[in-house]
C-alpha cells in the first residue's frame, strides 16, 4: 500500500540500460544530440559502472579505427580519482552558519558571507523588561531579553542600541512575528506556533 | 517506552513507510466532504481540551514537543513547548502570545490586534480557498493509534505548497499534517503520537516553569496593556508599492513601528490566501549592512532579501522560493506617490 506523504511520482527515474548504452554509444562516436549530452555527461560523472563503459567504448572505436596504443593503462581513470581524492579540502575559515540556515541557489553564496558576518556578532541584551525566574534563567543559554510588541509590530525593547546591534535578534523577531501572524490567517493555526519553537532547535 | 514510540515513529516518518488505507476521491462530493471535514477541524482545533506529544520534522531536524489546549469561559488557552533541546515555548492565551526562546523572550499581546479577512470557521471562506487549492480525500489511516481521515490538499498554481491532513475520524483534530514541495515531497511534517481529549484541563497544566511570573499575569489578563512596548501603528499612506500578488493573497495588515533604539522604522505587510502567509519587512537601514541579500532558507520558510532605497526588504513566507522572490522583485519606493 503506497504511502500518501507525498505526491505520487509516476515517470520512471531510472532509464532502461540499453537507452543509456545506446546514448554513451552515440556520444562516444560524436553522433549524440546536443539536447541529450548534458544528462548523459551528468550521468556519466556519477556512475562508475558507465565511466567503464565509457573507457571500453572508446577502446571499441580505437580498435576499429586502428587507433590501439601499443600499451593499455585501464587504469587511469582510478588514479585520477585517488588524486582528486587525496587533495586537501580548503580550509573553513568562516564560523558554521545556524544549521537550521539553508540558503539555497541564486545569491546563497553572498547571503551566506553575510549571515556569517550578522550571526557571528555577540549579542548584547541584557536589560529584560521582565526578570527571568530561577529556572528560566537555569535553563536559557542566554539572558533573554523581552520583546514586547502588539501582534502588530515586532520591536525590541532591549536597550542595546551600540555598535552590537543584535542583527541576529532582528532578523529572529521578524520570523517569530511572521509566524505569530501566520497562526491566526491560517486554516491550520497551531502549525506556525510549531515552527516558532522548531527553528530554534538547533541554535 | 514514549521515547521509544517516538524514535519509532520519527524512522517511520522519516522512511515514508506509514501506509492509509488507498483510495482517491476528487469528486464534488468528496470536496463538499473535504470542506466539512476542515470545517470540523477548525472547529475541534480551537474548542476542545487536549494535551498531547508530536513529532515535527522539518529537513533533518526531528524534534518532539508537547501540546496542551484548553477552552473556557476565559477563551482559548494553548501551550506547546519543546520536550527535546534547549527549552522552547508558546503560550497564546486569547489574543496574547508569549514565546519563550533560547535567546529572548517575546510577548504577542494582542489587545488591539485586527481580525483577519480570514475567519476559516465560514464556509464562505473556505471555498475561497477552492480557487488556489484542489480538494481531495484520500481514505483512511491510523496516526497515535486512532483512525484517521486523509486530505489532500493541492495547489492549483506554483506560488503556494500543498498539504497532507490527517483528521481523526471521531472529532475531526489534526493528528498529522505535511507540507508538500512543488515536487509534492514532504519538507515538513508532524505527528501525533498520542493525544488525550479531556472534559476538562486543570490550570496549573498552562503555567509554565519557564516563564516569568509576569508573562503568567499577561496571559491571564487579555485586557491588560504592555506598558514598555513601542506600539505599531497601521498604515494608512506608505512610500512603498507592492507589485501584483500572486493570484488569492490578499493584504491582511499593514503596520509601521521603531524598535526601541529608533534605528529601524519599519513596516510590515501580511499578505494571507487562507493557508499560506507571506510578511513584507520593509525596514530603514541607516547605511548599516542588510540583514539578508537573496534568496534563502529558516526552516520551512522561504525568505528574499533585497535592498531598496537604503532599505532593508524582507519578504518571508511559507511558500516556495520563486513566490517571496516575485513579491521582494516587484516592490518599488516611490515617496512622492505617498503624499496627498
Amino acid at each position: 500500500m503506497a504511502d500518501k506523504t507525498a505526491e505520487e511520482i509516476l515517470a520512471p527515474t531510472t532509464p532502461p540500460v540499453d537507452i543509456v548504452a545506446s546514448q554513451l554509444s552515440a556520444m562516444v562516436d560524436d553522433e549524440l544530440a546536443d539536447a541529450e549530452i548534458p544528462l548523459a555527461l551528468r550521468r556519466l560523472s556519477r556512475d562508475d559502472d558507465w565511466q567503464g563503459r565509457w573507457e571500453r567504448y572508446h577502446l571499441i572505436s580505437d580498435a576499429l579505427q586502428s587507433h590501439i596504443p601499443t600499451a593499455l593503462d585501464t587504469r587511469f581513470s582510478d588514479r585520477i580519482h585517488q588524486v582528486v581524492a587525496n587533495e586537501p579540502l580548503p580550509r573553513v575559515t568562516a564560523r558554521p552558519l545556524p544549521s537550521w540556515y539553508k540558503p539555497v541557489t541564486g545569491f546563497a553564496l553572498a547571503a551566506s558571507v553575510v549571515l556569517v558576518a550578522l550571526f557571528g556578532l555577540k549579542l548584547n541584551q541584557s536589560d529584560a523588561t521582565f526578570a527571568p525566574t530561577a529556572s528560566l534563567a537555569a535553563n536559557i543559554s542566554s539572558s533573554p531579553t523581552m520583546i514586547s510588541p502588539p501582534l502588530q509590530t515586532v520591536s525590541l525593547t532591549s536597550s542595546a542600541s551600540d555598535a552590537n546591534e543584535p542583527v541576529e535578534a532582528r532578523l529572529n523577531s521578524y520570523l517569530v512575528n511572521h509566524n505569530g501572524y501566520a497562526s491566526r490567517n491560517s486554516v491550520n493555526g497551531m502549525l506556525p506556533y510549531v515552527r516558532m519553537v522548531g527553528y530554534q532547535a538547533s541554535r | 517506552m514514549k521515547r521509544k514510540l517516538l524514535t519509532c515513529a520519527a524512522l517511520a516518518l522519516a522512511a515514508g513507510s506509514l501506509s492509509p488505507i488507498g483510495w482517491t476521491d476528487s469528486s464534488p462530493r468528496a470536496l463538499k466532504e473535504a470542506r466539512q471535514w476542515l470545517e470540523r477541524m477548525i472547529e475541534a482545533t480551537q474548542t476542545l481540551n487536549y494535551e498531547g506529544t508530536f513529532i515535527y520534522i522539518q529537513g533533518p531536524h526531528v524534534e518532539s514537543m508537547r501540546i496542551i489546549h484548553g477552552s473556557g469561559p476565559n477563551g482559548e488557552r494553548q501551550r506547546l513547548f519543546s520536550l527535546n533541546g534547549p527549552p522552547r515555548e508558546v503560550m497564546v492565551a486569547n489574543n496574547h502570545v508569549v514565546c519563550l526562546l533560547p535567546r529572548q523572550q517575546a510577548t504577542f499581546p494582542g489587545s488591539d490586534y485586527q481580525r483577519s479577512p480570514f475567519p476559516l470557521s465560514i464556509p464562505r471562506e473556505l471555498g475561497r480557498l477552492e480557487s488556489h487549492y484542489a480538494f481531495e480525500m484520500l481514505g483512511e489511516d491510523r496516526i497515535a493509534g486512532l483512525d484517521t481521515q486523509v486530505i489532500a490538499i493541492k495547489p492549483r498554481d506554483a506560488w503556494r505548497f500543498g498539504y497532507r491532513l490527517w483528521l481523526d475520524e471521531s472529532n475531526g483534530l489534526l493528528l498529522r499534517s505535511a507540507l508538500l514541495s512543488e515536487q509534492g515531497q514532504p519538507m515538513e511534517q508532524l505527528m501525533f503520537t498520542d493525544l488525550q481529549v479531556k472534559p476538562h484541563i486543570d490550570e496549573s497544566a498552562f503555567q509554565s516553569p519557564a516563564a516569568p511570573p509576569e508573562a503568567a499575569l499577561i496571559s491571564e489578563e487579555p485586557g491588560n496593556p504592555e506598558p514598555s512596548s513601542p506600539a505599531g501603528e497601521p498604515v494608512a499612506e506608505s512610500a512603498w508599492r507592492v507589485g501584483p500578488l500572486p493570484e488569492g493573497f490578499a493584504k491582511v495588515l499593514h503596520n509601521r513601528f521603531t524598535e526601541a533604539s529608533g534605528q529601524h522604522p519599519t513596516e510590515h505587510l501580511v499578505f494571507a490566501d487562507g493557508l499560506a502567509t507571506i510578511s513584507v519587512f520593509l525596514e530603514k537601514l541607516n547605511h548599516q549592512p542588510p540583514l539578508l541579500q537573496g534568496q534563502s532558507r529558516f526552516g520551512s520558510m522561504n525568505a528574499f532579501g533585497a535592498v531598496i532605497a537604503g532599505h532593508q526588504v524582507l519578504v518571508v513566507g511559507e511558500v516556495p522560493a520563486a513566490t517571496v522572490q516575485r513579491i521582494a522583485t516587484s516592490i518599488e519606493y516611490a515617496p512622492e506617490a505617498a503624499k496627498p
